[in-house]
């Protein structure tokens, strides 16, 4: 037998075994079957009709080439490596802004740059502009690997900076700001959360400028870690974050340490010079959270210490004043924050928010010397006074234990008239005591005085006039500030009492890109 | 010392004993619940508001598109599945997003 021949025989037997039962009204016919086939089967024929009736000049999708799937194949390929190499997100906000300062009773400063509340005088900064740009950058590099950077730019027009101690304590005292007024890193840091655990590490230049409650004003979200009386700072360092919410359900709380290099004098144990001086370091343990059955409410308690403080820097000194002698460092202080805020309280469109830092400072009791210049020649300086953290050898305080505090609240009501974009008016009032000394504020740009940072009241009131809900919006405000004492962020030598006044009248333009 | 430790405890008692809800639920708690149910688990790949921006999760609902991979009608409400688009596309990757050290 030929293969064809078995092939033929198998087929047949196959045929009746399976065809006989039916040829022979077999019970082994589904009916459930037959009526699925048959449904089926209905379906295909009238989708044959429809496709035979159709259109011959219709193209449907199913007339697509295999050429034509190919290029659209193609283009999808270069469009998926753009996004994979799109690596960094920018965004950004650029600020253009208006101000007029007012100052009454500004003392002339006598020889060794001490206020003479005998010899004052007024004075007036009209129509001084400026201009902030920021660029936020964002790069999810894998889901646990996020990098986060800000580029930040202010400038007076025409001009380059405000003639502020900006760089009195190293980078850490400018904040958002740079004093020449070119683009400089406010922001710089990876967030990496540890697989599968509540933990996460924050590395690099830190968030640690422009925080709650500054939302309210600058008509966004949350933009940094620390609340903002606390400190504003741009500084350097390591975050331990313990996420509360997902180890405890803790709603939004969080649980942080942070250590800070903020002044690091590299060359310290490699000179032989005396003269240099001690690392500033800080360590933070902070904790937040939603206060129980509030959305959008922020509860926060913190503390920090810091360590050896840097001395008068030199220049902050007039030319006829040099410094002759100084120690490592000028001692300690600690910072304790208590914040707390609420968004839209019972839906009236109104926020709250109050903050209270209180701190205590451990001079160093030795201060550094200072010398005058009194024969002009600015080669004999004979000395003439120590100066330390808020005393000074004139006034045989040196090393005396200080405390301050300082508190800060405020209201933001949101107008509920749609047709002109939700309007907003707020309010804000600050006191800081004699002694109080946050974590460094300095102005961020814009005012000439960071508010926040006096030894005195502060009254803020201001509309916010949205252009565009979520892009562009006007500022009108007007911050007024009584001075108790003088060289407000200036925490060296004996604190001059002051009747100062500052008015500052401001308009801005805000466009988040 | 002692102004500080009674204000610390004033800012407690205020922060604990407030209890009744100011405002309405933002939909975290529905997504993480409902929509958590599969996406963290590994039946279906994490999901998290970032991953789109606002204008794609609005066609991601108008057009239903989770049904093509499964119906989640029976599990979650209309007016559930309305919160949650709402609050995907508050935080989506567009949104004005909170930042701080350690948040997502």
């Amino acid at each position: 037998m030929t293969k064809k021949t078995v092939f033929r025989l198998f087929l047949m037997s196959v045929m009746f075994f399976w065809v006989y039962p039916v040829m022979a009204g077999s019970i082994l016919v589904d009916k459930d079957l037959f009526e699925k086939i048959y449904r089926r089967q209905m379906i295909l024929e009238k989708k044959l009709e429809k496709l035979e009736n159709a259109d011959p000049g219709k193209k449907t999708s199913t007339d697509l080439t295999q050429e034509e799937f190919d290029e659209i194949a193609d283009r999808l390929d270069m469009v998926e490596t753009k996004s994979i190499l799109d690596k960094v997100r920018v965004s950004g906000s650029l600020r253009t802004r208006y101000d007029n300062f007012n100052f009454e009773k500004i003392a002339r400063l006598d020889a060794f740059g001490v206020p003479n509340l005998k010899d004052q005088y007024d004075g007036e900064s009209t129509e001084t502009w400026s201009n902030r740009l920021r660029l936020d950058l964002r790069s999810d590099v894998t889901t646990n690997i996020i990098f986060h950077g800000r580029l930040s730019y202010f400038k007076l027009w025409g001009d380059h900076n405000y003639d502020t101690d900006a760089e009195f304590d190293g980078d850490v005292h400018s904040a958002s700001t740079s004093v020449s007024g070119d683009l400089h890193v406010e922001r710089a840091y990876i967030d990496y959360f540890v697989p599968n655990t509540p933990i996460s590490f924050t590395f690099g230049r830190l968030p640690g400028t422009g925080g709650p409650p500054t939302e309210y004003k600058d008509n966004t979200t949350r933009k940094s870690t620390w609340p903002m009386l606390m400190t504003s700072t741009e500084a350097d360092g390591i975050i331990f974050n313990l996420d509360l919410d997902q180890l405890f359900h803790l709603k939004k709380g969080m649980f942080r340490i942070t250590y800070n290099k903020n002044l690091q004098d590299y060359l310290k144990t490699m000179s032989e010079k005396e003269d240099r001086s001690d690392d500033t370091r800080s360590v933070t343990a902070a904790f937040e959270m939603m206060v129980p059955g509030v959305n959008n409410s922020l509860f926060w308690l913190s503390y920090v210490k810091v360590y050896d403080l840097r001395t008068v820097p030199e220049k902050l000194l007039p030319e006829n004043l040099k410094i002759l002698d100084k120690p490592r460092n000028s001692g300690d202080f600690d910072v304790s924050t208590a914040h707390l805020q609420f968004d839209n309280i019972f839906n009236t469109g109104i926020d709250w928010f109050g903050a209270y830092v209180h701190n205590e400072i451990v001079p160093n009791k030795e201060g550094t010397l200072i010398g005058m210049d009194f024969t002009g020649d600015r080669q004999t300086f004979t000395p003439v006074i120590e100066l330390g953290l808020f005393s000074d050898s004139i006034k045989g305080n040196l090393g005396e234990f200080r405390e301050g505090d300082a508190f800060y609240t405020g209201l933001r009501y949101t107008i509920p008239i749609q047709a002109i974009n939700y309007p907003k008016i707020g309010v804000e009032f600050n006191r800081g005591s004699k002694y109080f000394m946050g974590g460094i504020l300095i102005s961020e740009g814009g005012e000439i005085t960071n508010k926040l940072g006096i030894y005195g009241d502060a009254y803020e009131a201001y509309y916010i006039q949205p252009i565009n809900q979520k892009h562009m919006y006007l500022r009108l405000g007007a911050i007024y500030i009584e001075h108790n004492y003088y060289n407000p962020n200036l925490f060296f030598g004996t604190q001059p009492k002051s009747d100062m006044t500052e008015l500052n009248i401001y308009t801005l333009v805000d466009v988040r890109f | 010392m002692k102004k500080l430790y009674r204000f610390i405890i004033i800012f407690v008692l205020l922060g604990l004993c407030i209890q009744p809800r100011l405002h309405a639920e933002d939909g975290k708690d529905l997504f993480v619940t409902k929509c958590g149910k599969c996406h963290t688990r590994g039946d279906a790949p994490d999901v998290a508001p970032v991953k789109y921006a606002s204008s794609q999760w609005k066609r991601f609902f108008s057009r239903d598109k989770h049904k093509r991979k499964k119906d989640i009608s029976g599990e979650i409400s209309p007016e559930e599945i309305t919160t949650i688009e709402k609050y995907l596309t508050n935080h989506a990757a567009d949104s004005d997003l909170p930042i701080a050290a350690g948040l997502r």
